[in-house]
């Protein structure tokens, strides 16, 4: 019993002398500004400018909790943290940052410069937001407030987080964009938000060649991307037109939906097959009464509806050379090497044929 | 190892005759030593300690027979004496540890070397109570006593079968203290059986007051804050762990039995889990388990959360943590210290102090300390509630012992928690399974069934599961027979009332 116990004494001086390097560097609470959120905007070649978020918390004496931002200009993305703490009473922590924003020149001169300060920090958690802000500069929208939430940062955040979760954004976060970044199979895509009146609203998705920003889709583009990329379970919506002259359409809500890639690597130019398995529930009709020939007539039309806009969409990230649908990822997973040179050229001439096969799983009460 | 090489039997010298006896114990002034003369001119020579015989007896069976009659040899006196335990000795040492425990010497002569020895001891007992430790709602409401007959009374009276075995050891070279050992000869293992005998025997200490220094002096690791001997002061609990194999030890003048072996789950299980049905009372282990674990770990989290891991806090209780903490002038550490030891320091006033003012205490304690704390901003209110929660906790395991463990493992949790955040806790975690894997409690393993993983003892540990799967008995005992019923009955017992009838 003796020589265990001492053992264990030895065992755990030992022990503490090799983790003497891992003390971590204290965050207490109180003694930190937790950044929300960081943004950047475009300048010129070299200089940008750096805005971050920090909510100041109200005690009993300071009043009300507010949001404050600190922006700088700089060179490199190691500066600007220089420089913002250097305005900053107490040291800037960035464990709790939410999103990082880019304006939208930046976007179209590319980011990984800046992300990849963000992918080597070990506190930067890997779900954290990338956001593309429209007709605006970051600076502007961030030193703002709006009516419907009081702190920026967090409406920002759940704004984004709440059209992927339940609207029509794809998902997608930092670690998303990574992976798609350094597959070459893939191209990342962030979401993008505009001033809209007071507000903010998500305007659909960037998606990107490389780390530039090529191709932007509409907020109906990207749920056709949704469709296309994931597997819906009782999410979405969309508006179906059945006749634009009699102003007459339908709402299809929890749309149950699941794409399969099929190639043909017979074909020398390569053909995809994309089957889109839709299911979906009639939440509004604007006609008088769904009669089974109108449910069919809808059905066609949705069915119509998806194969056009899918396939129009698909044809529009081929010619601008990007692939957020990952089609070079599922001709890689099929057997097909996409490593060789030519593989940009094969994806622009691929010939997509898109084919959705509609259910309509229950017309909602009627009178 | 035998008796007479304990250091502390040479420190009192045996007495060699009679009158050196009676010369030690003359200085007692409740040392009672007559002479009496009959009226047929017949000398007796009656010595007792008045504090240890009963008085009543003595005068009434005893003294009247003296009297009256007429003895030539002190075998007359012994037939006509109406009391059982009689025995003429010549032996100082047998006369002297005799007297002691209330036994009347009667010579005919002041100077003759032997006498009869009458058994007339009074005995001072308390009541049989409601058990005040281990309280339960259902069940018997019998607690041991601190007289060791009564004690072997409430288990005999539960377990009435011949093979109940009780073996008498004497310990304590001043206290002379009787200790039981229990066990069924024909269940229990008899190699946990001799170890007990055997770690009973070779303790060598003067005094033992209460059933914990046996308890301190036979554990397996003398130097761990866990204990490994259950102990309580349910006779139930003792009759059920004796007809599972165990062993027991009653210890005369102490209200609490111990049992062994034991494993770390059972410091968990309220007895009155067998009172309840056996989804309830599952229930409530995985609660009070629960409750173990928040009240180990949830402080010293706190203390890591805030001070190096800020980014694990929810974006929601950010803002409610950052306010609390805001005016408060100490680092989360110096602030949980200070509320963790106001707890204790709480408790300890509590459990010292007569119950009335006890109640005083709490008031003071849990109202006026901890409000004014928070709002002199020497503490945040969200700590409090962390502590104050886990203080609850604490309490909430039925043993007594490892409550007190629970509450001092706390604060190494704390300290490492603030050397290296959350890497410090699991780091001390690691540390303490480790040393719970190494436990034994006499040589049985203490972390059992965990480690070594036994699928059969799974049945009463985390959970109970009902009466009718537990028809084996526990194997980390090694009982002698592991059948507690045949299943077959069983099974047979469940058909249908009508399965017969056509």
């Amino acid at each position: 019993m003796k020589s265990n116990g001492q053992r264990l004494i030895k065992l755990s001086l030992a022990l503490l002398l090799f983790i003497t390097g891992c003390g971590p560097q204290q965050n207490i609470l109180d003694e930190i500004r937790i950044m929300h959120t960081i943004g950047f905007d475009y300048i010129d070649d070299n200089h940008f400018r750096g805005t971050v978020t920090i909510p100041i918390y109200g005690s009993e004496t300071e009043g009300e909790t507010r949001t404050e931002i600190i922006t700088d200009t700089s060179r490199t993305a190691k500066d600007i943290k220089v420089k913002l703490d250097a305005q900053s009473s107490k040291r800037l922590h960035n464990g709790k940052l939410q999103s990082i924003l880019f304006d939208e020149t930046f976007l179209q001169e590319g980011v990984s410069e800046l992300v990849d300060t963000f992918l080597r920090d070990p506190k930067i958690g890997m779900r954290v937001q990338l956001i593309g802000v429209e007709d605006k500069s970051v600076l502007d929208l961030l030193d703002q407030t709006y009516p419907i939430e009081e702190h920026v940062a967090r409406y920002i955040n759940d704004l984004v987080d709440q059209n992927i979760e339940d609207q029509n954004i794809p998902k997608t976060n930092l670690h998303i964009y990574l992976a798609r970044f350094y597959d070459e199979g893939a191209d990342p895509f962030i979401p993008v938000v505009k001033e809209k009146d007071e507000n903010l609203k998500v305007n659909g998705i960037m998606t990107f060649n490389e780390d530039r920003a090529v191709c932007k889709l509409s907020l109906r583009e990207s749920f056709m991307m949704k469709l296309l990329l994931e597997e819906l379970n009782d999410g979405g919506a969309i508006e179906i037109a059945l006749d634009e002259d009699e102003n007459e359409f339908t709402v299809l809500r929890n749309i149950m939906s699941e794409a399969n890639y099929t190639f043909d690597f017979n074909d020398p130019s390569l053909s995809l097959q994309i089957d889109i398995d839709f299911k979906a529930r009639i939440n509004e009709y604007s006609g008088q009464t769904l009669s089974s020939s109108k449910l069919n007539e809808i059905t066609s039309a949705t069915k119509e509806q998806i194969e056009n806009e899918a396939g129009a969409l698909v044809t529009q990230l081929q010619e601008n050379n990007t692939d957020p649908l990952a089609i070079g990822m599922h001709a890689r997973s099929k057997g097909y090497d996409i490593s060789n040179d030519d593989w940009d050229e094969t994806y622009k001439n691929l010939d997509v044929n898109i084919n959705a096969d509609v259910t309509i799983l229950s017309t909602g009460i009627e009178e | 190892m035998t008796k007479s090489n304990k250091v502390s039997d040479d420190l009192r010298r045996p007495k060699e005759s009679l009158s050196e006896v009676f010369r030690a114990c003359e200085k007692s002034q409740d040392f009672v030593r007559h002479t009496l003369t009959t009226q047929y001119e017949q000398t007796f020579t009656y010595t007792f300690f008045e504090t240890m015989v009963d008085g009543q007896l003595f005068k009434e069976q005893i003294l009247p027979v003296l009297q009256k009659g007429s003895f030539s040899t002190l075998r007359d006196v012994k037939s006509l004496i109406p009391i059982e335990d009689t025995e003429i000795s010549a032996d100082p040492i047998e006369i002297e540890k005799r007297l002691i425990s209330g036994y009347i010497f009667i010579q005919f002569e002041k100077a003759d070397p032997y006498g009869l020895l009458l058994r007339a001891p009074s005995v001072e007992r308390r009541a049989v109570t409601v058990p005040e430790v281990e309280y339960s709602v259902l069940g018997p409401k019998e607690s041991f006593v601190e007289n060791l007959d009564v004690n072997l009374h409430l288990l005999r009276r539960r377990l009435k079968i011949a093979e109940l075995t009780v073996e008498n050891i004497t310990v304590g070279s001043l206290t002379n203290t009787r200790v039981s050992v229990l066990y069924l000869s024909h269940i229990a293992n008899s190699e946990n059986v001799n170890t007990v005998l055997q770690r009973i025997r070779d303790i060598d200490y003067d005094e033992i007051i209460d059933s914990s220094y046996i308890n301190q002096m036979i554990e397996d690791n003398k130097h761990s804050p866990f204990p490994q001997l259950l102990d309580t002061e349910r006779p139930d609990r003792v009759a059920s762990e004796l007809s599972r194999g165990k062993v027991a030890v009653l210890v005369d003048g102490s209200p609490t039995a111990i049992t062994t072996p034991t494993r770390f789950i059972e410091f968990f299980s309220a007895f009155e889990d067998y009172y309840l049905s056996w989804h309830i009372a599952s229930i409530y282990r995985l609660i009070r388990l629960f409750a173990v674990l928040f009240s180990i770990f949830a402080t010293s989290l706190y203390v890591a959360v805030l001070t190096y891991h800020t980014e694990l806090i929810p974006m929601d209780l950010l803002s409610t943590l950052v306010i609390s903490r805001e005016d408060i002038p100490f680092p989360p550490i110096i602030e949980a210290l200070f509320l963790e030891l106001t707890i204790d320091l709480l408790r300890e006033a509590g459990a010292r102090l007569p119950s009335k003012v006890g109640q005083t205490i709490g008031i003071v304690g849990g109202i006026v300390i901890g409000t004014a704390a928070v709002e002199a901003s020497l503490t945040s209110n969200i700590l409090l509630i962390v502590v104050a929660l886990s203080a609850l906790a604490s309490f909430a395991t039925p043993i007594y012992r490892i409550g007190n463990t629970i509450r001092l493992i706390r604060f190494p949790f704390l300290i490492f928690a603030q050397i290296w955040g959350i890497i410090g806790i699991t780091i001390l975690s690691m540390f303490m399974i480790i040393h719970l894997l190494t436990l034994k409690s006499i040589g049985r393993p203490y972390l059992e069934p965990i480690f070594p993983p036994r699928s059969n003892d799974l049945r009463d540990a985390f959970f109970r599961l009902p009466f009718s799967l537990q028809f084996k008995r526990s194997t980390y005992v090694q009982p002698e027979h592991g059948k507690r019923f045949s299943i077959r009955e069983l099974l047979n017992k469940n058909e249908d009332i009508d399965e017969h009838i056509d």
